[in-house]
């Protein structure tokens, strides 16, 4: 395996490249709506606590390993050949390369919606608006009504395969294109160069969207049904483990790209400082910004109701509604979309570069030969994601088994190399190197004790509520009660099949690949 | 909004705004520090 000899132009680069990736449709998104749903203001005291004990110490130990496996490569199995051997080490490797990979792969169509919808607003091509209701609650529920049908069109969540015959499929081919060439230009100047710029534009048109909704009659109320606690929220479990999976996902801790990106870095860098950094970027985006706006404007517009709505909901279909509903909607529903884009493509961008790594490192591959072999690999999976489109089933499918399963996965694995494995000793010495800032002692106890104890507790609730869910839904059974009439049942079963045996396939594949590329290069695994 | 909500919501947005100005702060003022000396091993290639 050749070892890539770029490395970051600039410190503020590099932060703002992993800012940037964990700035992402969640800050906006998700974090507001978990609040509501979980106690509102009284939401935030689980969180900064998660953000202390899960959060910060997964994240730190990511730029650590980065850099200290970053000596012989940038590539996932150069990393952790480092810490780990024989077989763990190529399953690890295979994990922390497929996680930012697949989940790219339904990334790249969510960040199509969003500029899509910038497109639609900015063009004065979408109209929620229906012919014959009158002003009023009733309004506003038939104008969410239209919102909603508008967006099941527009995905083709009603039907396999209608996403083919809606525009979607242009945007989603276009943001694809669009990654890809960013990641092709490298580094420093695709990567690093587009961060400095996306980031400003995204704070500053967010600012805009925050005063224009921070000067809405009756925002008071908005901001109350955001922040007035219920502190007996803080009594349920439930709250306690969605702030904890709110943090570690806003963090984008555990997809393996925070290792790759760190391991560019040299000892004369600072890791410590410059992970702080990129973390208080992503709490300020997510906090001030996403805390703001999001509920608070859906609130004034929608009234409680604006609490039921998932993620998805709440972006694609309470939200366009408001918009059209606003004064002045159709502007800053345009700069509300782009931002959500923004924020989206930043984090795809990131997910492109381990596997790109991979292939270059692994396999002596040149950067075009990388990223053509990689864009066609993907691009057949997204494919399919966007043809089956019923009821979103195949991205919600992937989003559990990769987006958080396998997540959870690679986060303990890589807590337990930190903690127990370096030990939190020589890990911390080489945290000083070039550092601005130490780490505290405390850190030592936390990360080897509280942070993998959380991880597996959280791990292990997951599991046990969702777990039997989704292989239900992977059933013969469930896919034969829910197939079109007329289906063939064999089909339907083969299809079951398939789904069960997708992410096994993949992930064994990935566990070869790595396996040749050591052979081919008769690599030496440090001891 | 009750005073509860408007004090959690000032004291969210303290904290994260704090945090992020610090590290702004030590980010500025150790890049002076380090304009003094490399600042890094660049090898843009």
């Amino acid at each position: 395996m050749h070892k890539s000899s770029e490395r970051w132009a600039s410190r503020a680069g590099v932060i703002l490249v992993v800012a940037s990736s964990a700035i992402g449709l969640g800050n906006f998104l998700r974090f507001p709506g978990q609040a509501v749903q979980y106690g509102g203001g009284a939401f935030m005291v689980p969180y900064i606590l998660s953000f202390i004990l899960l959060g910060l110490p997964v994240c730190l130990s990511e730029w650590v390993m980065g850099r200290m496996g970053g000596k012989d490569g940038h590539s996932a199995p150069n990393i952790f050949k480092h810490f780990l051997s024989g077989f763990p080490l190529y399953v690890t490797s295979a994990i922390a390369i497929l996680i930012p990979i697949l989940i790219y792969t339904y990334y790249v169509f969510i960040e199509s919606w969003c500029l899509t919808y910038a497109v639609d607003f900015l063009m004065g091509t979408i109209n929620l608006h229906p012919a014959s209701a009158k002003p009023g609650i009733e309004y506003n529920s038939a104008v969410v009504a239209t919102s909603s049908n508008y967006f099941t069109e527009l995905v083709g969540s009603q039907k396999n395969g209608s996403a083919f015959n809606s525009k979607i499929i242009y945007f989603t081919l276009f943001c694809y294109f669009l990654n890809f060439f960013l990641i092709y230009r490298g580094l420093v100047k695709g990567l690093e160069a587009f961060a400095k710029v996306a980031v400003p534009v995204l704070l500053v048109c967010s600012f805009i969207v925050l005063v224009r909704v921070l000067t809405l009659d009756n925002i008071w109320e908005g901001l109350g049904k955001m922040w007035n606690p219920d502190w007996s929220a803080l009594l349920r479990g439930q709250v306690w483990l969605a702030a904890a999976g709110q943090i570690f996902f806003s963090l984008s801790v555990g997809f393996g790209i925070v290792l790759t990106f760190s391991s560019y870095l040299t000892e004369r860098d600072d890791v410590v400082l410059s992970g702080l950094s990129a973390a208080s970027l992503n709490e300020f985006v997510e906090v001030v910004l996403g805390g703001l706006i999001t509920i608070p404007v859906g609130f004034i517009f929608l009234g409680a109701s604006v609490a039921s709505y998932g993620t998805f909901g709440m972006g694609f279909v309470a939200l366009p509604a408001v918009f059209s509903l606003m004064p002045l909607g159709q502007i800053f529903g345009a700069v509300w979309f782009f931002i959500l884009f923004i924020a989206a493509i930043t984090s795809s961008l990131s997910m492109i570069q381990p596997g790109i790594t991979f292939l270059e490192e692994g396999f002596n591959l040149n950067k075009k030969q990388a990223v053509s072999i990689l864009s066609a690999f993907t691009l057949s999976i997204t494919m399919s994601i966007v043809y089956f489109s019923k009821d979103l089933s195949a991205l919600d499918q992937t989003d559990f088994w990769v987006g958080i399963f396998f997540i959870y996965v690679l986060a303990t694995i890589q807590v337990l190399i930190y903690g127990w494995k370096i030990g939190p000793a020589l890990a911390r010495i080489e945290s000083k190197k070039g550092s601005l800032m130490h780490l505290p002692k405390s850190f030592d106890f936390i990360i080897k004790y509280i942070t993998p104890a959380l991880l597996l507790i959280i791990f292990a609730i997951y599991a046990y509520n969702d777990l039997p869910t989704y292989l239900l839904k992977m059933s013969a059974d469930h896919m034969l009660s829910i197939a079109p009439a007329g289906s063939v049942p064999e089909d339907v079963i083969m299809s079951a099949h398939v789904s069960k045996g997708v992410f096994i396939t993949l992930l064994s594949i990935f566990i070869l690949l790595i396996y040749l590329s050591y052979k081919s290069h008769k690599w030496e695994t440090k001891k | 909004m009750n005073l509860q909500g408007f004090t959690i919501m000032i004291a969210s947005i303290t904290i994260v705004t704090s945090l992020a100005i610090y590290c702004i702060y030590k980010l500025m003022t150790s890049h002076r520090y380090k304009m003094k000396n490399p600042p890094f091993d660049v090898e843009i290639t």
